[in-house]
């Protein structure tokens, strides 16, 4: 009798298998499952154990399987994601310990807005934003792992930089910062969708990127562009130092 | 009672089919390390501080010691900007009181063994450190006698100012009393060595600071045991845009091993080299020796017949003594360069490897990263980076590491020494602080 059941089991599993390809759904697991489980096989299996699946045969047998499947899977699977945390801390020999930079000229990652780092360490990669060092250092990383990276430095806390600004400077910069940026950089640039947090952060890395942007070596909107060149062409250097100095004001 | 129906039986079924192989596996727990487990770390430089650090961020519950042999740790990156007076000896001077905030246990004592079967650590203080995991971050030593004449009492006058402290100074007092016209002989170490661009990039200063201090007529020769250095495309650039190089004038001049700068001998009273194919004759002679893994390294049974520590690369664990660990300078790590980053870098690697054996996991798949900055003169450096990955057929970690483009405009050279610089920073406090 049991061993009926048992044969007859196996046979459904063996036809589910058949069905839905084994590999796929195992894939389909280790994508679900991967980032409670980053390196943890067996958790994840006892994990599963412990869910109440759905109520349908169906879906009973598809758990089956996805056991299964896990279990045969077993060694054979490819080396597990790297953890966001391996792949961010190894940023930090350059970018400071959870990405709070405490050298002048490479900026803060921690607070930064996911969206935009994935912008600006897809524009690194392809090379089309003006860079040193980082167009080697990006163009390993897979999209996968640049947006856990991002992920992983947008929940760190930011840390406004410390350093000396010029107040006549900041406030010929706060002027133009709310004629020119303030509408996409929000909140005297501390906040804003897909933007860099600028308020805090190092002048000699904003000083610098500010001259890429009006270059045209860091490649932006039009919008963005046009604002740019509006406070090169009425300022020239001037409205940089004063925009560089506003942001480093912020605490 | 029991009854078997569909819906239990496949319930059963499921345990039993998960259930099974977990049992038939070596049980493998979750969660953190129990409680108290201990780490012994051996060495504070950049390896060393930073696996500590690390170790305590992923599990706070772990009982962290360094033990180091010197009060302060002194910074061999960027001490060639000290030799010139460029950079303050106590800008590369590091105490730790700012890893004990991390709650380690800092003890200034030189270990003088370690028991892998006991697991512990012993001093040359005469005490005893049990651990769990012992990582060792020992950096380079050096092969005296490889060069017939330079032994460690030679280098009291000859400096090889490779580990900085008292050495970068001796260095520097020479090059400030050098008069114009003088030589310096900078004698270049084979492979693997620390710093692998550091002797040329000490050419590169030594040269920048003759241009500007009025001894333009003075030389530097580095004699090489090798045909090829790193960086020597963007090197030899920078030499012949800032140097004369390639000229008569030249302030640099490279003999590779090819031309006999592959030295034998020295007499480091008269100051006289004896390379393959001639002799020189130095104003100021600065000998880096061949290189092999520190010698705690050697005592404690973690080297090859090479002098270098086989690890397991994707841990860093030895292959020759369980449990205990070796980063930077001293281990083999595949196409690594040996650099205070590489080292930062692995020591983080190993940390997590460390904090998933005493929880009884696997170790994660690492990410390894260097990024290694030369400044050649003013305003004007240069890099190479890249990101390295285990290859798990291989063995070994593996990377494309690429430099700076040889068409960098000087805008970003001189952004380069501006990262250089900034680089320091944080790899100080990412280690230390």
């Amino acid at each position: 009798m049991l061993r009926t059941l048992l044969g007859r089991a196996l046979a459904r599993v063996i036809s589910a298998c058949r069905e839905k390809g084994v590999f796929a759904i195992v894939q389909t697991v280790r994508e679900r499952f991967c980032e409670s489980f980053p390196n943890d096989r067996w958790g994840m299996v006892v994990f599963l154990l412990t869910q109440d699946r759905g109520k349908t045969m169906r879906n009973k047998i598809g758990f089956l399987v996805l056991l299964g499947g896990l279990v045969v899977a077993g060694n054979s699977f490819a080396a597990d994601p790297t953890t966001p945390e391996m792949l961010a801390n190894a940023c930090a020999g350059c970018h400071g310990t959870n990405g709070v930079s405490v050298g002048p000229s490479i900026p803060t990652l921690a607070g930064i807005d996911a969206d935009y780092f994935t912008s600006a360490m897809q524009g690194y990669k392809k090379g089309e934003w003006a860079s040193t060092v980082m167009v080697r250092l990006a163009k390993p990383y897979s999209d996968d792992e640049i947006t856990a990276m991002g992920a992983f430095f947008a929940k760190q806390k930011f840390v406004p930089a410390n350093q000396k600004t010029d107040p006549a400077k900041a406030k010929l910069g706060e002027t133009l910062h709310n004629q020119q940026c303030e509408k996409c950089h929000e909140n005297g640039g501390s906040s804003g969708e897909g933007a860099g947090i600028l308020a805090g952060q190092w002048m000699l890395y904003l000083h610098a990127t500010l001259d890429d942007y009006a270059s045209g070596t860091r490649p932006t909107d039009k919008k963005m562009k046009s604002k740019v060149d509006a406070v090169v062409n009425e300022h020239k250097d001037t409205g940089i130092e004063a925009l560089v100095h506003f942001y480093g004001s912020k605490k | 009672m029991f009854t078997v129906n569909r819906r239990n039986f496949l319930k059963f079924t499921v345990a039993t089919a998960a259930v099974a192989p977990v049992v038939g596996m070596p049980f493998i727990a979750r969660g953190a390390a129990a409680a108290g487990q201990k780490v012994v770390v051996v060495g504070g430089g950049p390896g060393g501080a930073t696996a500590a650090k690390y170790l305590k961020m992923a599990d706070p519950n772990l009982d962290v010691t360094v033990i180091e042999a010197s009060e302060k740790y002194v910074s061999c990156f960027l001490s060639n900007e000290a030799v010139i007076g460029e950079r303050t000896m106590d800008s590369l001077t590091i105490g730790f009181d700012d890893l004990k905030k991390h709650g380690i246990t800092v003890v200034i004592d030189t270990v003088t063994g370690i028991d892998p079967v006991g697991k512990t650590v012993a001093t040359k203080g005469g005490k005893t450190y049990a651990y769990d995991r012992c990582i060792v971050s020992p950096g380079v030593d050096f092969k005296w006698g490889a060069i017939e004449g330079y032994d460690e009492a030679a280098s009291e006058t000859i400096p090889h100012a490779w580990k900085a402290g008292p050495q970068t100074l001796l260095l520097k007092k020479q090059i400030e009393s050098m008069k114009d016209g003088g030589t310096v002989v900078i004698v270049a170490p084979p492979n693997p060595f620390r710093c692998p661009p550091g002797p040329y990039e000490r050419a590169s200063l030594l040269a920048h600071y003759f241009k500007t201090h009025g001894k333009t007529k003075s030389k530097i020769i580095i004699l090489d045991p090798k045909d090829d250095f790193a960086k020597k495309g963007l090197f030899i650039q920078a030499w012949t845009r800032m140097y004369g190089y390639g000229t008569p004038e030249s302030m640099i001049k490279w003999v590779p091993g090819a031309e006999g700068g592959k030295v034998d001998k020295i007499d480091p009273k008269a100051l006289t080299i004896q390379a393959q194919t001639e002799d020189f004759k130095a104003d100021v002679l600065n000998v880096i020796p061949p290189q092999k893994a520190g010698s705690i390294a050697t005592a404690a049974g973690l080297v090859n017949d090479k002098g270098w520590c086989p690890v397991n690369q994707k841990t860093f664990e030895s292959t020759l003594q369980a449990g205990v660990y070796v980063i930077g300078d001293a281990c083999v790590a595949g196409v690594m360069p040996k650099s205070a980053y590489a080292a930062n870098s692995q020591a983080k690697v190993t940390a997590a490897a460390v904090v998933a054996a005493l929880a009884g996991k696997e170790p994660g798949t690492p990410s390894y990263v260097n990024t290694c900055y030369s400044i050649a003169g003013h305003d004007y450096g240069f890099s190479v980076a890249a990101v390295y990955r285990f290859d798990e057929e291989k063995k070994e970690i593996v990377g494309k590491a690429e430099v700076t483009a040889s068409d960098a405009s000087p805008v970003m050279l001189k952004r380069e020494v501006s990262y250089a610089h900034s680089w320091f920073d944080n790899i100080i406090a990412d280690s230390w602080k």
